[in-house]
C-alpha cells in the first residue's frame, strides 16, 4: 500500500469519526471542532483533487486547491441545501460534506489502487526538524497568552459603568394597571440607590436601600388605580446614595 | 555599515543559492527557512499588541509607542526576506501566510469579546435569521442586500450547526481560515503570472499594505471571503492554462467553485472580478487577431469561458436574486458623482482627510505617515507600470494589471469626498491587486538591475515599510487602538452599555418592533444584530428618520416621520446626539446623571428604559388614528 492510499483511508476513516461526533451531539467543543474544521474546510476540497488528479502536487498548490474548493463547496452546498429544502440544519450539512468527500475520497482510492503499477512519484518531503516545530508550538503558545491578555484587557478595562432603570406597563383591569419597575446594575462595585416613584409630581411610593452587586438586578410591580393614573404623569427617579442630589436615571409615563 | 545595512547582511547570509528557481517546486529539496523563527517574532509581537491594547483601554501613555514598535517588530524580518533574491519559495509562502495572520490577530485582538463593527453585526444578523429558519434570503433591516449573498453566511452557519461554536467565535475562525486561502491564492496567482517567486512575495507583501487590508477585510464581512474567493479564481483560472490534460478537470471545476462562491457572496467583488476577467480576455482575443500563429503562448493565455461565465452569473445572480443590490448601489454612485461635481464647480470643498466619524483629529506624524504611503505609491506607480510593460507588454495578464493599477491615482481624487472615500477604501481592495503586482515587478527590476546592492535592497526595504507605516497610520485613531466608547465611531462606538440596552429591548420588549434610531453608530446595528428589532432605515422603508434626530426640537414633521415609518419605540443615544451638536465628544465610561432629551416634553411618548447613554421612548401612541391623539400629532 503505497503512501497515497494510506492517506486516502484516514481521510475516510476521519470522516466517519468526523460524522459520529457530529450525529452523537458530542458536547465536548474543542473535540467536535477538531473534526469539524477539517471537514468543513480541508477534507472535501482534498478529496475532489486527490479524485480529479493523480498528479502530485506541490504542498502549496494542494493546500490551497484544498482550501479553496472546501470553501467553495461549503458557499454553494448553502444554496443548494436551501434550493432542494433541506434547509441549513447539521444532518443536511453532514450529510453534504460528508457524502461528498467519502463518495471522492473512496474514488480517488479506487483509481490509486487500479493505477498504482503507473502511479507517478509522490512529492518528495523533507522531514520538519523538531526545532521548527518547538518554535511554532511556542509561537501558538504565545499566541494563546496574548488572545487571554486582549480578552482580560477588554473586559477589565474602558468598558462602560452603567445601571439600567426601566419601567414596562403589564396588565390593565378595568380598575388599575399594573406596571414594573426594574433597576440592573453594571457598575465597578456594588451600589446603594433609592427609587422614588411620583405620580402627578407627588411621590407616591419610595424604595430606599437597593443595593445592588455588578450584574445584579431588582425588579418589583406596582399597581396603580386607572382614576389616578387618567391625567397626568408616572415618573420613577433613580438616585445614588453617593450622589444624592440629582436623579442618576429616570423613566415617565404619560398618560396622554 | 549601519545597524539596518549589517541586519540585512545577515539575513543575506542564510541565503540558499539556486532556490529562487521555480522549479524547485517539486523537486522536494530541502531547504532550511526562517519561517519558524518569524512565526516566533511575530507571536512576540502580537503578545506586545495585545498589552498595548490593554494599555490604550487603561488610557496610558506607553500604548500607542509599544503598538507601533510592536507592528513594525512583526513588518521588518518579512519585508527584509521577501525582498531578497534568493530566498527558497516555500519560505516566502510561509511568509506571507504568517504575515496575513499576523495581521487579521491585531483586529481579532482589538475586538476579542463580540463583534463591535457595523459590517459585522450587519451580518451577525444574516447569520442569526439563518440559524433560526434554516432557510436563505430572510429580510434583512440593517443591511437588505445581505440576505442575497449569502456565502460567507453559509460557511459560518455550517460551522456553527455542526461544531455548537457562537456566531462571534465561527465568525472570527472563518475569516481567519479565509485569510490562509487568500494569501496561499494571491501568492499563487502573482507566481503564476510573473514566474518568479520573488515578485510574488513581495507583490503579496504590498498588497497587504493596503489600509483596506488591515481592518476592514479583517472585519465579519462578505467582502473578506469574496476577495479570498476572487484571488482563488484568478489563481487557477491562470492555472488552468498552464496545466496539463490530466489536470485541466480539477482546476476548471476548481475556477467554476470559485466563480461561482464568490459571485453569491458579494457583489462589488464579482463584478470587479468579472471586469478583470473580460479584459483580460479581451487583451488576448487582440493579440490572438493581430499576431495569428505567431502568437507565443503568454499572449494567447486567457481565461477563456471563465470570463464569459463570470458576466452570465454575476448578471443572473443580480437579475433573478439579488435585484436590490442596485437600489443599493445606486445612491452610493450617485452621491459621489454629485459630491465631486460640486467640488468641481468649487461649490464645495473637499473633506477634512485627517478627521475620524467622530472628530478626532490625526497627530501630526500619522498624517505624515499616511501621506508618504500614497506618494511613495504614486511615485513608484510609474516607474513599475513602465518596467511591466518594457517586458510584459504582449502579456494580456499583465496588461491588465497596468489597467487596473492606474485606477489608483484616480481613486485618489475621489477621496476628497465623504461618500468617494466610502466607495474607494472599498475599491482598493481589488485595485491594489494591480498596484501591489506593477510595484514588485518594479522593484524587483530595479534591484536585478543593480545586481542587488546592499544600500538599493536597505533602500526598498524601507520603502515597504513605510508603506506599511503609513497603511496603518491611515487608519483613524479609534481603529487603530482600543479603548472608551466613542459615539459615531464605526469600530469604537459599540460598549456593553448599548449591547445591553438592546439586549434588554429583546428581552423586555419582545422581538421585530419597529425602532427608530439615530444613523451615527452602532444604534442601528446593535439593534437589529443584538437587539434583534426591526430597524426602520432609509433604505429597507424610505423614511429618512435621522431627521427626527437632527431637528433640535421634536416637531409636527418628526411626529408625522415616526407615524410613516410606524415605529413603536425610539432609541437615544445621548452621547451621538451631543456629537450632533458639538461635532466631537470625548470617550465616556459612564454618565453620572440622567440625561434628558428633546423627547422628554413630547406627549404622549413615554420614557420606558434609561441607562445614561441609551434611552428608550414608546412612541406608538402616534400609530393610533389621528382622531384618538388630537391635533398634536397633525
Amino acid at each position: 500500500m503505497n503512501r497515497k492510499s494510506v492517506e486516502l483511508l484516514a481521510i475516510l476513516v476521519f470522516t466517519v469519526l468526523a460524522i459520529g461526533v457530529i450525529a452523537l451531539d458530542v458536547a465536548f467543543t474543542p473535540l467536535r471542532l477538531l473534526f469539524v474544521l477539517p471537514l468543513l474546510f480541508v477534507l472535501p476540497g482534498y478529496a475532489l483533487v486527490s479524485l480529479m488528479t493523480a498528479d502530485p502536487l506541490a504542498g502549496a498548490e494542494r493546500l490551497t486547491l484544498s482550501l479553496g474548493l472546501s470553501m467553495g463547496l461549503a458557499v454553494l452546498g448553502g444554496l443548494l441545501l436551501h434550493v432542494i429544502g433541506l434547509g441549513l440544519q447539521t444532518d443536511a450539512w453532514v450529510s453534504f460534506l460528508g457524502s461528498i468527500t467519502l463518495v471522492a475520497a473512496a474514488g480517488a482510492l479506487h483509481r490509486t489502487y487500479r493505477n498504482q503499477a503507473i502511479a507517478a512519484a509522490p512529492v518528495a518531503q523533507s522531514p520538519i526538524p523538531m526545532r521548527s516545530i518547538g518554535m511554532v508550538a511556542l509561537a501558538l503558545l504565545l499566541v494563546v497568552g496574548a488572545y487571554q491578555v486582549a480578552r482580560w484587557g477588554a473586559n477589565n478595562f474602558g468598558q462602560s459603568r452603567f445601571t439600567q432603570l426601566w419601567m414596562t406597563p403589564m396588565t390593565a383591569t378595568a380598575e388599575a394597571q399594573t406596571i414594573q419597575f426594574g433597576v440592573h446594575s453594571q457598575e465597578a462595585t456594588a451600589l446603594r440607590y433609592r427609587l422614588e416613584l411620583k405620580v402627578n409630581d407627588t411621590v407616591a411610593q419610595e424604595w430606599n436601600d437597593l443595593v445592588l452587586a455588578p450584574g445584579q438586578t431588582w425588579e418589583t410591580t406596582v399597581a396603580l388605580p386607572l382614576a389616578q393614573m387618567a391625567e397626568g404623569e408616572l415618573a420613577a427617579y433613580l438616585y445614588r446614595e453617593d450622589l444624592p442630589a440629582t436623579a442618576y436615571r429616570y423613566v415617565v409615563w404619560k398618560a396622554k | 555599515m549601519s545597524v539596518a545595512e549589517r541586519l540585512v547582511d545577515t539575513l543575506r547570509v542564510q541565503e540558499l543559492p539556486g532556490m529562487n528557481d521555480r522549479t524547485a517546486i517539486n523537486t522536494g529539496a530541502a531547504a532550511p527557512t526562517w519561517v519558524p523563527q518569524f512565526t516566533l517574532i511575530t507571536a512576540v509581537a502580537l503578545l506586545l499588541i495585545a498589552i498595548a491594547y490593554t494599555g490604550s483601554r487603561m488610557a496610558t501613555a506607553w500604548a500607542a509607542p509599544l503598538f507601533w514598535l510592536s507592528y513594525v517588530m512583526i513588518l521588518i524580518p518579512v519585508c527584509v526576506r521577501l525582498t531578497l533574491a534568493q530566498v527558497a519559495r516555500s519560505e516566502r509562502i510561509g511568509l506571507v501566510v504568517v504575515l496575513g495572520l499576523g495581521l487579521y490577530l491585531l483586529k481579532v485582538f482589538y475586538s476579542p469579546l463580540m463583534f463591535t463593527m457595523g459590517d459585522e453585526l450587519q451580518h451577525w444578523r444574516t447569520t442569526y435569521d439563518i440559524l433560526q429558519t434554516n432557510q436563505l434570503f430572510q429580510p434583512n433591516a440593517i443591511l437588505p442586500v445581505s440576505p442575497f449573498f449569502p456565502g460567507l453566511e453559509n460557511v459560518t452557519t455550517a460551522l456553527i450547526t455542526m461544531s455548537g461554536l457562537s456566531i462571534f467565535a465561527a465568525g472570527t475562525l472563518v475569516i481567519g481560515i479565509t485569510r490562509i486561502l487568500f494569501g496561499l491564492s494571491l501568492y499563487l496567482f502573482y507566481e503564476e503570472v510573473s514566474g518568479s517567486s520573488r515578485i510574488a512575495g513581495l507583490s503579496v507583501l504590498l498588497y497587504m499594505a493596503n489600509p483596506h487590508f488591515l481592518f476592514f477585510n479583517s472585519q465579519f464581512g462578505y467582502e473578506a471571503l469574496a476577495l479570498a474567493l476572487a484571488a482563488f479564481t484568478l489563481y487557477v483560472t491562470k492555472r488552468r492554462d498552464a496545466s496539463p490534460v490530466t489536470r485541466r478537470i480539477l482546476v476548471s471545476m476548481a475556477a467554476l467553485f470559485g466563480l461561482g462562491a464568490m459571485i453569491i457572496t458579494h457583489h462589488i467583488t464579482s463584478f470587479a472580478v468579472t471586469g478583470i476577467l473580460l479584459t483580460w480576455e479581451g487583451l488576448a482575443y487582440y493579440w490572438r487577431a493581430t499576431k495569428g500563429d505567431s502568437a507565443s503562448a503568454a499572449t494567447t493565455s486567457s481565461p477563456g469561458g471563465i470570463a464569459l461565465l463570470s458576466l452570465i452569473g454575476t448578471l443572473s445572480w443580480v437579475a433573478f436574486v439579488a435585484y436590490n443590490v442596485i437600489g443599493y448601489l445606486s445612491p452610493w454612485l450617485n452621491g459621489m458623482v454629485s459630491e465631486l461635481v460640486s467640488l468641481l464647480l468649487l461649490e464645495s470643498g473637499p473633506r477634512n482627510f485627517f478627521q475620524g466619524s467622530a472628530g478626532q483629529d490625526t497627530a501630526l506624524g500619522l498624517q505624515l505617515a499616511t501621506i508618504a504611503h500614497v506618494v511613495l505609491v504614486l511615485v513608484a506607480l510609474p516607474f513599475g507600470v513602465w518596467q511591466v510593460w518594457r517586458r510584459y507588454r504582449f502579456n494580456p495578464m499583465m496588461l491588465t494589471f497596468i489597467l487596473v493599477a492606474i485606477l489608483y491615482p484616480a481613486l485618489q481624487v475621489a477621496r476628497l469626498t465623504p461618500i468617494g472615500l466610502a466607495i474607494t477604501t472599498r475599491a482598493t481592495a481589488i485595485v491594489f491587486i494591480g498596484v501591489a503586482f506593477v510595484l514588485a515587478v518594479g522593484a524587483v527590476q530595479l534591484l536585478e538591475k543593480r545586481q542587488e546592492r546592499r544600500s538599493l535592497t536597505l533602500a526598498v526595504v524601507t520603502w515597504c515599510l513605510i508603506i506599511f507605516v503609513g497603511a496603518m497610520a491611515s487608519v483613524v485613531s479609534a481603529w487603530r487602538l482600543p479603548g472608551p466608547a466613542i459615539a459615531g465611531n464605526y469600530s469604537r462606538s459599540l460598549d456593553m452599555e448599548r449591547v445591553a440596552a438592546a439586549e434588554w429591548s429583546r428581552e423586555r420588549l419582545g422581538t421585530e418592533n419597529r425602532f427608530a434610531a439615530p444613523m451615527e453608530h452602532p444604534s442601528i446595528y446593535v439593534l437589529g444584530s443584538y437587539g434583534e428589532q426591526r430597524v426602520v432605515t432609509n433604505v429597507a422603508d424610505k423614511v429618512w428618520l435621522q431627521a427626527v434626530y437632527s431637528e433640535p426640537q421634536f416637531t409636527d414633521v418628526s411626529k408625522y416621520l415616526l407615524r410613516r415609518g410606524q415605529v413603536t419605540y425610539l432609541w437615544e443615544d445621548t452621547q451621538a446626539s451631543k456629537l450632533r451638536q458639538e461635532e466631537t465628544v470625548q470617550p465616556s465610561i459612564g454618565i453620572l446623571e440622567a440625561q434628558s432629551t428633546k423627547y422628554d416634553t413630547a406627549r404622549p411618548v413615554d420614557r420606558i428604559f434609561d441607562s445614561g447613554a441609551i434611552i428608550i421612548y414608546n412612541v406608538d401612541r402616534y400609530n393610533a388614528p389621528a382622531s384618538a391623539l388630537g391635533d398634536n400629532t397633525k
